[in-house]
């Protein structure tokens, strides 16, 4: 089912678009590194931004998980890069925009999902409900 | 912004390399290619200065940095190819040696001195 986000203001769609671009940007710097690792990066942060905007009600219905699995992902990739990345102007920007990238999303988190720590409620309750699936519970 | 602009400069300075076409006369060849050196050792002279050619052939992104043990020889900037760098290297007593890639932490082959 498709659906309109018919909920946004124009400052919410001016966040969603900066945060689709900064993640489209940092894609694209790491497609330019070479190798597998850095593609699978790109492709990850593709398939985030266009998580966040494709109308389906599925993808509509979940964004808080979406939103916090894109933070997750771009604080792992900054933790990679402190541990074992090179120190150098693109690895620098890169870090920028995924700092930037990070705080945009915090900001939707907090107007949308009423912040961090119910955001962390739902998924704690979704992995809960998950875990009973797979075992046959209900 | 002027942290930042500092450290681009402090990144840009702290590595050497000269732009080229074509390996210089006697010069030790390395070549690159997405996340791989395309030969695990090279062979340079022990004692004296010598100098590496550098080759990226695709349009990956890499330097090549020359260790001996934990300390830091030399190493080119940055930078992307298809492109080449020469790179000095100091007298080196003879021995094996690191070279590695500082984006691609699995790129590594070594550089035997003899």
């Amino acid at each position: 089912m498709v659906i309109l986000h018919r909920h946004h203001d124009a400052l919410g769609w001016a966040l969603r678009l900066t945060i689709v671009a900064l993640a489209l940007a940092t894609a694209y710097i790491h497609t330019t590194l070479g190798g597998l690792m850095f593609m699978a990066n790109a492709v990850a942060y593709v398939a985030f931004a266009a998580l966040m905007v494709v109308p389906l009600e599925i993808a509509s219905r979940h964004r808080w998980l979406i939103r916090a699995a894109l933070i997750a992902f771009a604080l792992g990739t900054i933790g990679a890069w402190l541990m074992f990345g090179a120190r150098y102007w693109m690895g620098y920007l890169d870090k920028g925009i995924e700092i930037a990238l990070i705080a945009l999303l915090g900001i939707e988190m907090l107007r949308y999902d009423g912040g961090p720590i119910p955001v962390a409620r739902r998924t704690w309750h979704l992995a809960l409900l998950t875990l009973r699936r797979m075992s046959g519970g209900r | 912004m002027r942290l930042a602009l500092a450290l681009v400069l402090l990144a840009a300075c702290s590595a050497t390399g000269t732009a080229a076409a074509t390996p210089p006369t006697g010069a030790v060849i390395v070549t690159a290619a997405v996340d791989s050196f395309t030969t695990s050792s090279v062979v340079g002279p022990a004692d004296t200065g010598f100098t590496i050619f550098f080759q990226i052939i695709d349009s990956s992104q890499h330097d090549l940095h020359v260790w001996q043990g934990e300390t830091s020889v030399a190493a080119t900037e940055i930078f992307g190819g298809p492109s080449a760098r020469i790179l000095d290297v100091p007298a080196l007593a003879s021995g094996v040696y690191r070279i590695t890639c500082d984006i691609h932490p699995s790129m590594e082959a070594a550089l035997e001195a003899v």
